[in-house]
This record gives structure tokens, sequence and C-alpha cells, in this order.
């Protein structure tokens, strides 16, 4: 029971004028529980009789509302009740005190616990009361019961599995899947080996067999239905072994079980509570949110909740970094290569899996994964001089995790020339010679030249941004740098549903800014859908019926009816449209609707892979 | 679909009494007697045997001798998930007993009308919150209505008073004091459309805290006499109370009453004058005086810009309610309507106005005003109240069949949405604000608190308030298995909130268009197993 819930009743009695419970349904405090039965029973019938007596509503409101409660705590957790309101009750602090010396000067043993017991026995205490304050107390002073398998917080394991039951199996069945299970555990011939899995057993009996215990295991392992593939590879790998080692073939190693269910058990922390939302942002505008302070260190990087709420979610979500400064310059020899070393850091937690990938061949990764368990690791990147197309080159390394993440680390290499170290024989003269102004000079002279860049803003944000047909970013503005000064290249933006946007361009010592707007593609390519498509409703389809004054204004006043067609992928996105009109020049109205489209917010339409939908837009009432 | 002309039942599920109506085809709004001839029915249940009872006036004289098998009330329970009653070792929930009620009208209207009656309109409190309303809901379809919609109250008390006024420009406050509920609203009437302007009340007073007035006025004089409180036992104190609640009703028309009492072998007789009454009432009159002076404020209305205060609810016969509004008004209270009949009249008026667009009756009155729409409003102002005397619609004075009439209903209860603020303090901020009028449908865009966060968890909150504990949580939608992106990430929120008072919400992310939906309302309290399984129980149980 919640300890608010005890309070709350303490404080209902205590108000009454009644020390405990008990006390108030006239029962001595060692009443059985048929006793407790016949007169919750009979206080309940006074109640119904009595909730709408002014004198007595709120004692008969609260004995309704709480009858359930109450019942728990009086008959069917009587060893909560007497923890909570036996206080000062000498029996309960001698065993207590017991039961606590015991367990941290000699541990959780079968010995200890028939000493317990005994003394249990003489207090005249019922042995589950006993048992629970054991567990209770182990709890308290973190002591683990002697033999019992180490099955984490038996979070993550499938208990189920271990007794090759069911799920929704009955308790009868649970009860017979157990003991076949321990009838087999106890045949096996290596003693050291039947021990473990008949400690791993009694664990998940331990659970199985109280319905509420199994209840609240029931209800993580749910939420475990997608936990990571480690630990799925561990269930099946628990499913065969106990499969194989059912049909008695015995030279399978339990070990290996055991280390499955180890496995498995890792990691399981405490999770915290869901996460809430959010801060408002201004209604109905993209803007950036309002900014919150930054966050205290520990709790950045994962998901934080709020103290309420059934759900859980996972938090061990990876964040990856690297801290570099790009571009990155890199002064290579004048022949030759080096060596340089990019840092990658998880900044969040659990495992980061990903790879690191490079679009030019002179820049080499070592090696193309990353180590998922590393919080920091450095992956060395070959610069191959000999295979740069030029003095100076542009390439990208990009580490992309399996989350989902992306950092390209844009790498401008240059090749030394002769007149490198010429120069740099120059500054040592001119050091030599005691020159400061030598000095600044030098320094100037290693700083790179301003490089031109294209800065492309892309509306919307492009999914791919390709330079001579390889990928250097994606987004709302990109960076892009020329392969070399003065030499014509070839862009390509790219989006799904939106014609691709090419151009050819050359840049000389300055840099330029282009602004590019992606169009819609115009006749729609009918995504195929598995099955039916989803229809869109009205009011999703409502802002583009809100924006027929806009529609009307963009072609310069005129009239008359659009019917469009919108068709949209399973993720949302508009993939297209298709444009009828009445009294309308179409192919003029194309381009204003497309403007509408392409910023319509469509909800996926869950089961559907495309959904698609239709709305009439009346140009000639509005003004 | 139902055919044009099949019946829907108007159901008043009062806290002391219900009543039931029904438009005919000739646009006339008719009470529906139950099967002892009364127009009204009393909300109350007595269990004889295991599932088997009387509802009705049988059960109330039942509450004599069987307190603890008798249900009182229960609407006061409606929406409490923890106010479960046993009888005869069976548990009722608040639903499950508002749907005998409900069950013991529908089976009287089938008897008396000689078809299936499937579908109804059911009212409850303007004041009622969302678990109240959703409990409501349950119980008609436990009862095995199809419930069409949940209208409120003082708006079914309009329509029946407004329909005569149609066609001018009214603004009326409607003063509804029932058995265990109070309501405050101001309406208007602009041509043929109803509008709630706004609507305050308590869901927790009515005429039986009146009554609990009387009876611990009288229970102490007769402790003070003999030093016994005949409120111990449960007998003698149903006894009294049913003395106490009749005492009140002779007081509202005489000026004293006398209340005997028994108890242990003493007698006592105790008298009590109207003045005395009203002086132990007092406050609970200017809770109600409060009330109405809110609902102006929140109507930014004087009580001069009020045409008409009208009376529903039983309670509102009391002299001193009465009294009360033509101070506070200086005119006096509307007096053509029925205040026990005339929620369950506009209900029955409602469900043809709502969800029987073609219903015989609007036909006829379409045919009648084809060739003159003009004259339509101008014929209507002809019509006085005195002119067909609470015959509502009827072919009386040229017209035929139902006007077609808007009606507005409001929210009554701000929703909001909990959300962290720039410090990643809580608080609330309001989607639907206080009156929207029904339908509406409000955006939000939110963003992600953290960085990484794989879910988020919208909580609707429902009352005013800028912290959690101002408001109640009445339901919450997570939205997750969201790829972790940075904070700032937009959300949004929709919360569409229909005529039939059933809260949508769709919570969608902006980037990946995942979305989660959840509807808040008529199916959010109990699943679908356990409905089934309660309608089951309901349908078996007999009841007469």
């Amino acid at each position: 029971m919640e300890k608010r819930e005890l309070e709350e009743i303490e404080r209902f009695f205590a108000g009454l004028g009644h020390r405990t419970p008990l006390a108030y349904y006239g029962l001595p405090e060692d009443a059985d529980a048929a006793a407790i039965e016949a007169a919750l029973k009979k206080r309940r019938a006074w109640a119904q009789g009595q909730q709408a007596n002014p004198k007595y509503r709120n004692e008969a409101l609260f004995l309704i509302k709480s009858n359930t409660m109450m019942r728990r705590l009086l008959i069917e957790q009587h060893d909560e009740y007497v923890e909570h309101f036996g206080e000062g009750n000498p029996r309960l602090t001698e065993l207590n005190d017991f039961v606590r010396k015991h367990l941290s000067d000699t541990g959780w043993n079968p010995a200890s616990e028939v000493a317990i017991r005994a003394l249990g026995k003489r207090l005249e205490f019922e042995d589950s009361l006993v048992e629970a304050r054991i567990q209770a107390i182990a709890r308290d002073l973190n002591v683990k019961r002697e033999g019992d398998a180490d099955l984490g917080d038996l979070g993550v394991i499938d208990a189920y599995e271990l007794l090759a039951a069911e799920h929704n199996a009955s308790a009868a069945e649970l009860e017979a899947a157990y003991r076949a299970r321990y009838r087999w555990a106890r045949s096996l011939k290596d003693h050291e080996k039947s021990g473990q899995v008949l400690a791993a057993l009694d664990a998940a009996w331990r659970i199985l067999q109280n319905p509420e215990r199994r209840a609240a295991y029931d209800a993580h392992r749910q939420e475990l239905g997608e936990a990571t593939e480690e630990v799925e590879k561990g269930a099946r790998a628990l499913g065969e072994l106990l499969a194989g080692a059912g049909s008695s073939e015995e030279s399978r190693s339990s070990a290996v079980l055991l280390e499955a269910v180890r496995q498995r058990g890792m990691g399981t922390t405490p999770r915290p509570e869901p996460p809430a939302l959010s801060m408002p942002m201004p209604a109905g505008s993209d803007a950036v949110p309002l900014s919150p302070p930054p966050l205290a260190a520990e709790i950045q990087g994962r998901t934080i909740g709020l103290a309420s709420g059934p759900q859980m979610v996972r938090d061990r979500a990876p964040r990856l970094k690297v801290p570099v400064k790009v571009p990155v310059l890199i002064q290579l020899p004048r022949s030759g290569s080096l060596n340089w070393s990019l840092r990658v850091v998880n900044e969040g937690q659990g495992r980061m899996p990903g790879k690191v990938v490079s679009d030019v061949p002179w820049l080499v990764p070592s090696r193309d994964w990353l180590d998922p368990l590393a919080r920091q690791q450095d992956v060395v990147v070959e610069v191959l001089g000999g295979l740069m197309p030029g003095r100076i080159a542009t390439g990208t390394v990009t580490v992309v995790t399996d989350h989902g993440q992306r950092v390209p680390v844009t790498i401008e290499a240059r090749r030394a020339t002769l007149v490198g170290p010429l120069l740099a024989l120059l500054a040592l003269l001119a050091l030599g010679a005691g020159g400061w102004a030598g000095m600044q000079w030098w320094r100037a002279s290693q700083a790179p030249p301003p490089v031109a860049v294209l800065r492309l803003t892309v509306d919307p944000p492009a999914e791919a941004v390709m330079v001579d047909g390889a990928r250097v970013g994606a987004g709302a503005s990109v960076e892009v740098r020329p392969p070399g000064a003065g030499r014509p290249f070839r862009i390509r933006l790219e989006r799904a549903g939106f014609r691709p946007h090419e151009e050819m361009i050359t840049l000389g010592e300055t840099s330029l800014s282009r602004a590019v707007r992606l169009e819609l593609v115009d006749k729609l390519e009918w995504p195929g859908g598995e099955g039916e498509p989803a229809s869109l409703s009205g009011s999703t389809l409502r802002p583009l019926v809100d924006a027929a004054p806009a529609i009307k204004k963009c072609l310069g006043g005129a009239g008359g009816n659009l019917h469009v067609r919108v068709r949209a992928d399973g993720s949302g996105a508009a993939l297209g449209m298709d444009i009828e009109g009445e009294g309308i020049d179409v192919a003029a109205a194309r381009p204003c609707v497309g403007r509408v489209v392409r910023v319509l917010a469509i909800p996926a339409a869950e089961g559907a892979s495309w959904s698609q939908g239709e709305a009439l837009l009346d140009l000639n009432g509005t003004p | 679909m139902a055919a044009e002309d099949e019946i829907i039942l108007g159901i008043d599920l009062g806290t002391t009494f219900s009543a039931m109506a029904f438009v005919d085809r000739h646009g006339k709004c008719n009470i529906l007697p139950n099967a002892e001839g009364h127009a009204t029915t009393a909300s109350v249940i007595h269990f004889y045997d295991r599932e088997a009872c009387v509802v009705g006036e049988e059960a109330v004289k039942m509450v004599v001798v069987d307190a603890p098998n008798v249900v009182r009330f229960i609407k006061r329970y409606m929406g409490e998930p923890d106010f479960v009653l046993e009888f005869f070792g069976k548990t009722y929930t608040p639903q499950e007993l508002s749907a005998i009620i409900l069950r013991k009208l529908k089976d009287d209207a089938e008897e008396a009308l000689g078809t299936p009656v499937n579908e109804a309109v059911i009212t409850v409190p303007a004041y009622f919150n969302a678990a109240q309303r959703s409990a409501t809901a349950d119980a008609g379809a436990l009862a095995g209505f199809n419930v069409l919609s949940i209208i409120n109250e003082p708006t079914a008390a309009a329509i029946s008073y407004g329909l005569e006024r149609l066609g001018t420009d009214r603004n009326i406050l409607v003063f509804d004091l029932g058995g265990g509920t109070f309501d405050v609203t101001v309406m208007e009437i602009r041509g043929t459309s109803l509008r709630t302007v706004a609507s305050d009340g308590n869901a927790e007073l009515g005429g039986k805290d009146w009554d609990d007035r009387l009876l611990n006025h009288v229970a102490d004089s007769f402790q003070s006499q003999f030093g016994l409180d005949p409120r111990d036992d449960p007998q003698p104190y149903q006894e009294l109370y049913e003395r106490c609640l009749h005492a009140k009703i002779s007081l509202s028309t005489k000026p004293r009453a006398v209340i005997p009492v028994n108890y242990r072998g003493h007698r006592a007789a105790v008298p009590v004058t109207r003045e005395e009454f009203e002086g132990i009432t007092a406050d609970l009159l200017s809770q109600c005086e409060d009330t109405c002076n809110i609902v102006l404020e929140k109507a930014r209305m004087q009580w001069s810009q009020i045409d008409d205060v009208i009376l529903a609810g039983g309670s509102t016969r009391m002299p001193m309610v009465r009294a009360m509004l033509q101070r506070l008004s200086g005119k006096e209270a509307v007096t053509g309507v029925n205040p026990d009949e005339c929620v369950a009249v506009g209900a029955g008026l409602a469900a043809v106005f709502r969800h029987r667009s073609e219903h015989p009756a609007l036909q006829a009155y379409r045919v009648a005003h084809a060739t003159k729409p003009e004259v339509q409003l101008t014929e209507l102002t002809a019509l006085t109240p005195s002119a067909s005397a609470g015959a509502v619609g009827s072919p009386a004075g040229g017209t035929v069949g139902l006007p077609g009439v808007r009606i507005t209903d409001v929210a009554t209860h701000p929703l909001g949405i909990v959300v962290l603020d720039g410090t990643l303090k809580e608080r609330i901020i309001n989607l639907i604000p206080e009156f929207t009028p029904l339908p509406c449908d409000k955006r939000g865009r939110f963003a992600y608190a953290y960085d990484n966060m794989t879910a988020v968890r919208v909580e609707i909150t429902e009352g005013h308030g800028e912290n959690r504990d101002e408001v109640v949580v009445i339901g919450e939608v997570i939205l997750d298995h969201l790829p972790p992106r940075p904070r700032g990430t937009p959300i949004e929120v929709v919360y569409r909130y229909t005529v039939n008072q059933i809260l949508e919400v769709d919570v969608t992310d902006v980037e990946t268009r995942q979305m989660r939906r959840a509807r808040i309302n008529l199916r959010g309290s109990i699943n679908e197993d356990q409905k089934a399984h309660a309608r089951e129980r309901i349908r078996r149980a007999s009841i007469t």
C-alpha cells in the first residue's frame, strides 16, 4: 500500500478519535480475518444507509469509497497494517530488531531465516508477516538472499520463459509449469548447475506466485516490449537453451543460461517517469521556442518526467557530439599523407552504434564503425595527399549514429608547396633578426586565405544537397564549399515530393548567397500505397480552404472554383497535388496552390501507408 | 440511421426526480408519464433481492424500513471512481445505478408508446465536469440507449421556454435549483438562435441541503430537550428526513409547519416557521445570490439587461428563492414553465433540432412557411406565452410544426494543458477558454522541453488555475517512440470539443507527422469489456 493511503486512513480514524482502524471497528488488534470481514461488512451497510445523513455523511462516504482499500489493508496485507499501526507494539519491535541484527550480522541465508522464523513463532506472528518483515528489512539494508540468482531487479528477464509457461497462463498452469521445471532441474546430474538453475527458478517463481507481484511484473514486461536487440537475442538464446535442456540434453552449459540472464539484467536502472511536454511556442508560428536556461548537467541528454503517470519511457538515448570546429583545415606536407584523429563523444546515455563515412577518396577513416559502448573515441582519418584533386581540396567525413544523429565534418586540406619551406626559412631569418613584425607576418602567411563559399537557403529544407553528385549536406541552410576556386560545379537540391533543383555554379574569390525555392511536383505519381488510401478529413485540409483569399490574391483577383486533390505518404509529407478548375486558369493557379500545399501539415493516418483528400476552394466569394 | 420520426427521448436525470419527454409528429413536446402515471419518477432505487430492485415512489417508502439497500442522490456521486455501493453481494457504480433508473424510464416509455425507444438525449447540470458528463453518458449506454448527446440542463430549460419567444431579442437568466445541483446560466435569444453566454453553479448544492438544515435544526432541538440524537440511528433518521422534506415543501405555501419526532420512546413536535427556516438557510441562499452575480459579471451584463428570469428545478418553489430573484432583477420570475418538467421538455426539443433535421414537425413548419419566409419572425413574435400556455410550438396562432432553431452551447469549464515554462516550471495553458461556443477546434504548438525526449505526455486539464493543484487532470495522451531530437522540436496539440460534449485530443509530432488521438469523455471512463458486462447486468436485472 502506498504511504499516502496509509496516512489518509490514519488521519481519518484519528479524526474520529480512534488510534487504529481496528479500534474503530470495535475489534481487538489481533482479530482474525473472519471477524474483520464481518465487521467491515456490517459497517459498510451502516454507511450505505447513512450516506445522506448530514451528521455522518463524511464518515459514511469515506467508508464507502475506501472499502476496497480497507479490506486490502486489514485482511490481505495485514502485515502492512501491523507495520504501520503497530508502532509501539513491543512484539513487533522485538522482531524487527532481531531481523535487522541477524541480516546485517550474518547475512540472509537459510540459517538466519530459520532463527528469525523461530522467533516469529514464539512471538505468535504469522509466517507471512515474518516473511514480509525479512524482505522489507533486507530491502532497507540492501542485503541479498544467499544463493539467489542475481536477476537484477527481475526487470528484464522473462520469468515466464524460465518456467516455459505462457504469459497468460493461469495460476494453476504456472504452478504446474514451475513444478515440472523444478523436477527437471533437480534431476540434473551436475549439482552445481542444478543449484544455479534452481535458484533462477526460485526467483522467478517468487514473482509469479504472488498475483500482485505478477501483475507488476507483467506491466513492467510489456513496457520492455521493445527492449534492445541484445535483450531479444538473449531471450531467444534462453528459450533455445531451455528447450534444449528440457530434452535432457545436458551438454549445454547452464552457465550460458545464467549469463544470458545476467546480461539481460544489465542496465535495469530505475526509469524516470515520462517526460513532460514542453514549452509553448508562439501559436501559429514556426518560430524558435522560448529558450530555457541551461539545464543542470545531470538532466541533460535524457528524458525527464513529472511525478505522475503510469507510463514509462525509455530514457537511454545516446547523443552524438563531435567536438571539432568546422571546417577543419589540414596542412599536408608537400608529398604524402598524415593521420588526423576525429574525436567522437557520446554525451547521452546508452549505446551509440553508428558509422563514419567519407565522401571523397582521399579521406579514409581507419574504421567505419563506432564503438557503441565507448563514451569517447578517436577515429583516425587518413588524409591521402596523393589522391587529392588539387593542391586544395575539400571533403566531408560524416559521423552517423543508428539513432539518426549525424554530424558532418568538412575537412579542407592543403598540400604544402615549395613556397612553404622557403617562407619558413625567411621567417626564421626574420626572427633571428629579432623582428617581431616578422613573426606577425609569419602568422599571417600561415592563416588560410579566405575561401569563397556558396550559402544556400532552401525552402522547404532540402533532404539532400549534392555537389557534383556527392551529398554534402541537408537542411534549410547549407554552406557549400566549391571543389576549387574558379571551377564550375553542379549543385542539386532534393526533397521528396518536390522537383529537384539543379544549377551550375562557378565561384570566384567571393562568397555567394543564394535562396532556392523548391517547387512541388505538378502531377501526382500516385504513390504506390498498399491497400486503400486513408482519406484526409475536411479539417485536415482546412488550412488549404482557409488560404483561398491568399490564392485569389496570388491569381490577381481572378474568381472561380478550384478542386484540389492532395496526396500524402505515410509520414504525412505532401507528395503532390492535382488541380481542376472551373472558370480559372489552372496552369496559373498551380504554383499558387502549390505554395499552400507545400506547407500543409497532414497528420499521418494510422494504419495506412498513404492518404488522399480533396478540397473545394471557392474563389468567388472571397474579397 | 434511424427513421426520421423514430422517437428520441429527452431525459432529465435528476438528483431526486427524473422526467422524460418526446416530440410528437405535430411538434408538440409531451412529458411522458411513468408506468405509475406520474410526470416525474423519484430517482431512488430499492434493492429487495439480488439484482432485483424497485425504482420510484415505492423505493422512497422503503427507505424508512431498509435504508442500507436504498440508493438516493446517486447523481451527486457521478464520476467518482471510488464510490461503489454493495447490495446483496453485488457491487454497483454510480453509472450502473443511474442506468437502472434510466432502464426504468426506458421500459415505461416503451410500454406507453408501444414501440422500442432506443435513442435519448440526457441532460446534465451545466457545471458538471468532464468525468461527470462521461459517467452520465455511460449510464445511458448501460441502460441500452444510444445517447445522441448530453446537453446542459439550463440550455434545455431555456429551449422549452424560449421557443415561444423566438424572433425577439431577449437576454434570459435560467436559475436552476434542483434536488442536488445548482446552475445559473445567462442565454441570448437572437431571432432563431439560442446562445449560452455564461454559466456557473455548484454541482453539490440543492434542495437536499435545505432539507439537511431543517433536519439538523429539528434534531438539535430534540437533542437539547432529551439528550438523544435521532440522527444516530439509521431508521429514525430516515423517518425524520422524510418528515423534514415534507415540512420544507409545505413551508413554501404555509407560514408554519410542525415536525413530529419520535425517538427511543421520546416524542416531540418541533414547530418551524417560514422565517426560522429562512434564517437557518440564509447562507445557502446567499451562495445562490453570489453565483448569480458572478455569472452576470462573466456575461458582462447588468441585472437591468436581463429580460426574463426562468426558474427550473423543484427547489425554486421556495418563496425565498423567488423573493431573492425579484429583489435582484426587479421583475417577477416567469411562471409559464413548469420547473419540474421544463428541462425534460427542452431536452426532447433539442433532440429534434439537433438530430432530426427531417423530423415531420420541422418539415411541416417549413412547408407552412415556404411561401412567406419573411413573415416568419413577425408571426412568431405575435406568439405570446399566454397564447400557447406551455404547449410549445402548438399549432396556435397560425404556426404549424416546429421552427428550426440553432442552439449554441458552450464549454462550461476551461480546458487546458500542462506545460513547462521557460524556467521548466509547470503551469497550465488553457487551450479552450471558458464559454467557448461549441463545437470548437483549438490548436496550440508546443515544443520539447528537453533534449532527446523519446515521448511527450499531454495532460488534459479542466478548470481555472495556473498550476496543477488548482485544476483537475481529466486525461492524458502519450505520444511515444519519437526519435530523440533537440529541445524546441515542435509538437502540435489540437483540442476538438464537439456539440455532444466529447473532447478529442490529437497530439502530432510536426516533423515526423506521428499522431496520437484520444477521446476524453463519453467513452473514457470504463473499458468496453466492463461496459458490455455491466450492460448485460442492467439488462438482466429485474427492475420494477
